[in-house]
């Protein structure tokens, strides 16, 4: 069953802090944590926890907002051991820096210069291969581009 | 009556006299697993105007992309496409995965009579 869940929003600065307090109240478990790219509205990132109870099964989602351009809140990982995984692929696909931890290596890209699921990372594939969707040549329409990809990806050579 | 759930969602199926070529499902697929070809053709009727209408010429469905998410089905404002419950179509090379505009009636048709 789906039930609506509690959604707690706090400042970066109380972020550590206000899982510490859910924590001592029992929701001591990491289930996930992520980040939602918000760029398009608000030029910021939301990193998003959400906190469980292993015996009710209680939870919690708290999440906090960061600046888009230098994502940084200070790490879970110390208090939550299950943090540490989700805090280097969030740091990975979103670019968001936790500090006070050890180094998020990344677990599946060579370099740190890319963050693959910002919405402002180009998605190549879908700009090489040609949209099936695409109006034919008619010309009695303006050429729509693909959802998701965004018109500055586009090379003149394309 | 069985209790065993039926494989309903094992292929998507096109009626192409009701499909119009308005691009939608095409637009939306997730995986651009839809591809549709079509032509402009003017009908002209007695007592009416010329119109234009566009003619389907191929519609295929790459089931080595399709995720069978349902969404094609969602949005065909013409009811043009739906679920049936054949799952049995391998294919021994990856360009045999894709299905054309007979195919897919076919697979209406066979489903029609099987139920
Ligand atoms: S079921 Fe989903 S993936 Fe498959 S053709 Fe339809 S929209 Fe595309
Ligand atoms: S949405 Fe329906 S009518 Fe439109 S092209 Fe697709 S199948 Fe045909």
């Amino acid at each position: 069953m789906i039930t609506e869940q509690e959604v707690v929003s706090v400042a970066p600065t109380a972020w550590v802090e206000t899982c510490a307090s859910f924590a001592e109240r029992g929701l001591g478990v990491v289930d996930w944590l992520t980040a939602i790219d918000r760029e398009s509205e608000l030029d910021a990132l939301d990193v998003v926890v959400c906190l469980v109870n292993p015996g009710s099964g209680d939870c919690v989602i708290v999440t906090c907002r960061v600046d888009a351009n230098s994502p940084r809140v200070d790490s879970l990982a110390l208090m939550f051991r299950g943090a540490e995984w989700h805090e280097r692929e969030t740091a990975e696909m979103f670019g968001v820096e936790f500090t006070g931890r050890e180094s998020t290596e990344p677990l599946l890209l060579r370099s740190a210069d890319r963050t693959p699921l910002r919405k402002s990372s180009p998605l190549e594939a879908r700009v090489e291969t040609p949209w099936p969707g695409a109006d034919s040549d008619s010309g009695r329409r303006r050429r729509k581009l693909p959802p998701g990809v965004r018109v500055e990806w586009i090379t003149d050579d394309q | 009556m069985t209790s065993e759930p039926s494989p309903r969602r094992g292929v998507i199926a096109l009626i192409p006299d009701a499909c119009t070529s308005c691009m939608l499902c095409v637009k939306e697929c997730p995986t651009w697993c839809i591809e549709l070809d079509s032509h402009p053709e003017q009908i002209e009727e007695l007592g009416a105007r010329p119109r234009t209408v566009n003619v389907l010429d191929d519609f295929r469905i790459d089931y080595g992309l399709c995720m069978y998410c349902g969404i094609c089905i969602e949005v065909c404002p013409f009811d043009a496409l739906e679920w049936k419950p054949d799952f049995n179509y391998p294919a021994s090379t990856r360009s045999g995965l894709s299905q054309d505009t007979q195919q897919l009636a076919r697979w209406l048709a066979e489903s029609a009579s099987d139920s």
